[in-house]
């Protein structure tokens, strides 16, 4: 018995020790690349910016912050995730500032049912924090959003491999590939943009959606605190939805409501989601706004 | 409570922590296992702990008056009282919804709407190997070929054993009930090689099971569409996913069972190197196949008899076997295809032609192919929802349509998901090709190739897309 618990501890140990010092790696490649979003933000060499753009995928899509720069003259970049939800927009935030970075304006994308959720949760793609976790910010904005004893997430902070093999498959192959190719980003360009293509959205039914905006989400409050300290204007921006209207007319200096700004399906990829088209348009109405 | 989840990794230490603790402590140690049998079972649902408890006081009782008894109208009446609460559970909880639903579809065909009542009933897992288990119990001792235990604590760890409770392998009760009388010694190579089996079943479970799944159920979940290749690859991926889950639980089953000291049945014997489907069935299920072959198919007559008879036999045990696995025409259908590939090798008296691995070479590599051929197109009935849909799934195969490789590379991930298969099936086939030419009984794995493994299982394993294992539902 005690030739086979000793074994097993010291094989157990050498199985640890490999795993985490694999994982160490991998995670050391992603941080030194500009695969996933919280490390390209890491990575930008110019620290302060006039404006930046939070927000998921509507964020990500709406806002062309290469165009906005060009007619605006202001400098920005677009530090949105596609299926994200206001705590990782906060995250995010934290991060940009965390890396060293500021800004005089931040855009939030917001949709109605991510202000209305008053119990957020771990982000879909939340992973892409994990070379982070190390971070005081990060785990603890992950562990408050956690009520389980144990989620891969957080416990990649002691154990690195947890996170790693939990996400194999979107975290070792891009920290392979960031060997040879360490400035490969993944779906959005040098200023943080993605495009849906050209095509146009055809809708199954063209029903029109009223939505009642609601300000539920705890996470809104945190990062108007946040923006509050660090003397950053927040601007709620609501991207265009199709056949989508609010149910009461909003209005206010620091909300840009674009939800019914285009009536055409030419300007959508799908309902909630602009195309390239579409893009253009409400970016340069969106510059007039901003500045 | 499964074992791919961290409960399990909490679980199974404590428990051999506490039984070898108890060493020499033989009653203490079948307590523990008895308790910790239940907390396994019931940490899916406790309500149906009293079904297996049930069922254990009655075939103990059953067996004890079986054996007291000398009149054989007696030991027969007893025998039948058995067999009517085992076989009435399994009736109720598994075929009961089916047998009335086939009724009245049967009457609704000539006109005759009726309208039964069906009952909303989870069915237990585990029910289908626990049910056979102590049924193998009773009719040994009813053929006495087996005593009755007296120790109902033995008997009760037998049938809840924790490692091969829910999905086998079905141990029968001449082989592991009498372990529980025996005073166990740690064995340093039997706990060494329960712990490569272990970390084996886990890569065959986690890395190509649970992936294949990924692909597997999109493409049966949606045929539509869908070219003749990636229908094809789809099956030849549940052939992978039901092999690597199933063989990986017994294997996982079987190296839990050796860390307490308990050796169970090997219980699949690298099947997809088989080169006819009568040595499938001597490779495939094995605990099941020979379950069927002593208690149905040798007393209907066996291979004895005229060749009519013999093929009667073949078709009830097949039919008979693909019933076992669910309530649904799909399985029958599995079970006949299966019939229909045996029986011409037993007109030809070529059912017991490769007893043994060895002389593995072109010929019967294509043989082997072959046979996988056959395997995989009746897994397609086993997967599908309906007849119907997996007649068209096979319809749609042999069109030969578009070559399009579709889902496999829809994506990067799509594409990444596809390597990842490829590659553990991959390793599954060289790594038990060594084993099968060699006539092992299981892979012979060492502490390096066992960490490599184990490394592969984080770094390759579907833990965010876990399915359960498949057997579960039988």
């Amino acid at each position: 018995m005690s030739k086979f618990l000793r074994k097993s501890i010291i094989w157990t140990i050498v199985f640890l020790v490999l795993m985490t010092i694999i994982a160490e790696l991998s995670l050391y490649l992603l941080r030194s690349s500009h695969f996933y979003k919280p490390s390209f933000v890491a990575q930008l060499e110019q620290k302060d910016f006039d404006y930046v753009v939070l927000g998921s995928s509507t964020g990500l899509t709406t806002i062309d912050t290469q165009l906005l720069d060009s007619l605006s003259g202001y400098e920005g970049v677009n530090l949105s995730m596609d299926d994200t939800a206001l705590p990782t927009h906060y995250l995010m935030l934290q991060h940009f500032y965390n890396t060293g970075h500021t800004t005089k304006k931040v855009v939030l994308s917001i949709t109605p049912w991510d202000l209305a959720e008053d119990t957020p949760e771990i982000g879909n793609n939340d992973y892409r924090f994990i070379p982070y976790i190390n971070r005081e910010y990060v785990h603890g904005h992950l562990d408050e959003l956690t009520s389980e004893l144990w989620n891969p997430l957080t416990a990649s902070r002691f154990f690195p491999f947890v996170g790693l093999s939990y996400y194999n498959t979107e975290l070792l192959p891009p920290s392979l590939i960031s060997i040879v190719a360490p400035e490969k980003r993944n779906r959005f360009d040098e200023k943080g943009n993605y495009s849906y293509p050209k095509s146009i959205y055809k809708p199954k039914d063209g029903e029109p959606q009223v939505y009642d905006l609601q300000f539920n989400n705890p996470f809104l409050g945190k990062l108007e605190q946040f923006c509050s300290e660090k003397g950053i204007e927040l601007i709620l921006y609501q991207s265009p939805i199709y056949n989508g209207s609010y149910k009461e007319q909003i209005k206010g200096d620091h909300l840009i409501n674009h939800i019914s700004l285009l009536d055409s399906t030419e300007y959508f990829y799908d309902r909630i989601h602009v195309n390239q088209k579409g893009r253009k348009l409400v970016t340069s109405n969106l510059a007039n706004r901003l500045f | 409570m499964l074992f791919n989840s961290f409960t399990f990794l909490i679980f199974l230490p404590v428990v051999f922590a506490l039984f070898w603790l108890f060493r020499k402590q033989l009653l203490l140690q079948n307590i523990l296992i008895l308790i910790a049998s239940y907390v396994f079972y019931g940490w899916w649902d406790w309500r149906f702990l009293s079904l297996i408890a049930f069922s254990t006081i009655v075939d103990y009782l059953v067996a004890l008056q079986i054996e007291k008894s000398e009149a054989p109208r007696i030991r027969k009446l007893f025998l039948i009282l058995s067999l009517v609460v085992n076989l009435g559970f399994l009736g109720v909880f598994k075929y009961y919804n089916f047998f009335v639903e086939s009724f009245v579809e049967a009457f609704s065909s000539v006109g005759i709407e009726l309208s039964p009542s069906t009952l909303n009933i989870i069915l237990p897992v585990g029910i289908s190997f626990y049910t056979f288990q102590t049924l193998s119990y009773t009719i040994d001792v009813y053929r006495k070929e087996l005593t009755p235990t007296r120790s109902l604590i033995n008997f009760a760890a037998y049938v809840a054993f924790f490692p091969q409770l829910v999905a086998g392998p079905i141990e029968r009760a001449a082989k592991l009930l009498p372990q529980f009388s025996v005073e166990k010694k740690f064995s340093y190579e039997l706990a060494r090689s329960g712990i490569y089996l272990i970390i084996w079943g886990f890569f065959k479970k986690v890395v190509v099971a649970d992936n294949c799944a990924f692909f597997v159920n999109q493409i049966f979940e949606n045929t539509e569409g869908r070219s003749s290749v990636e229908l094809f690859l789809g099956a030849v991926l549940f052939a992978f996913q039901i092999y690597g889950d199933f063989s990986g639980y017994s294997d996982i089953a079987i190296g839990t069972a050796r860390l307490f000291g308990f050796r169970l049945m090997t219980n699949f014997k690298f099947p997809y190197f088989s080169r006819d489907i009568a040595e499938f069935w001597r490779r495939w299920h094995i605990s099941l196949s020979t379950w069927f072959r002593d208690y149905v198919y040798i007393p209907l007559g066996g291979s004895r008899g005229p060749k009519t008879l013999q093929l009667r036999n073949v078709m009830v045990i097949f039919l008979v076997s693909g019933f076992w696995h669910g309530a649904n025409w799909t399985f029958l259908v599995w079970g006949l295809l299966h019939a229909l590939f045996f029986i011409p090798l037993l007109l030809q008296n070529k059912n017991r032609k490769n007893l043994n691995s060895s002389g593995y070479d072109f010929r019967t590599f294509a043989s082997t192919l072959y046979c996988f051929f056959l395997v995989t197109i009746a897994w397609i009935f086993f997967r599908a929802v309906s007849v119907t849909e997996a007649l068209l799934y096979i319809q749609q195969i042999f069109l030969f349509g578009s070559l399009d490789l579709g889902i496999f590379i829809q994506s990067s991930k799509y594409a990444l998901l596809s390597l990842i298969c490829l590659f553990g099936i991959g390793c599954i086939l060289i790594i038990e090709y060594g084993a099968f030419t060699k006539d092992r009984e299981e892979v012979n794995l060492n502490k390096f190739s066992a960490l490599i493994i184990s490394c592969l299982i984080l770094l390759l394993g579907s833990f965010k897309n876990q399915s359960d294992f498949i057997y579960f539902q039988f």
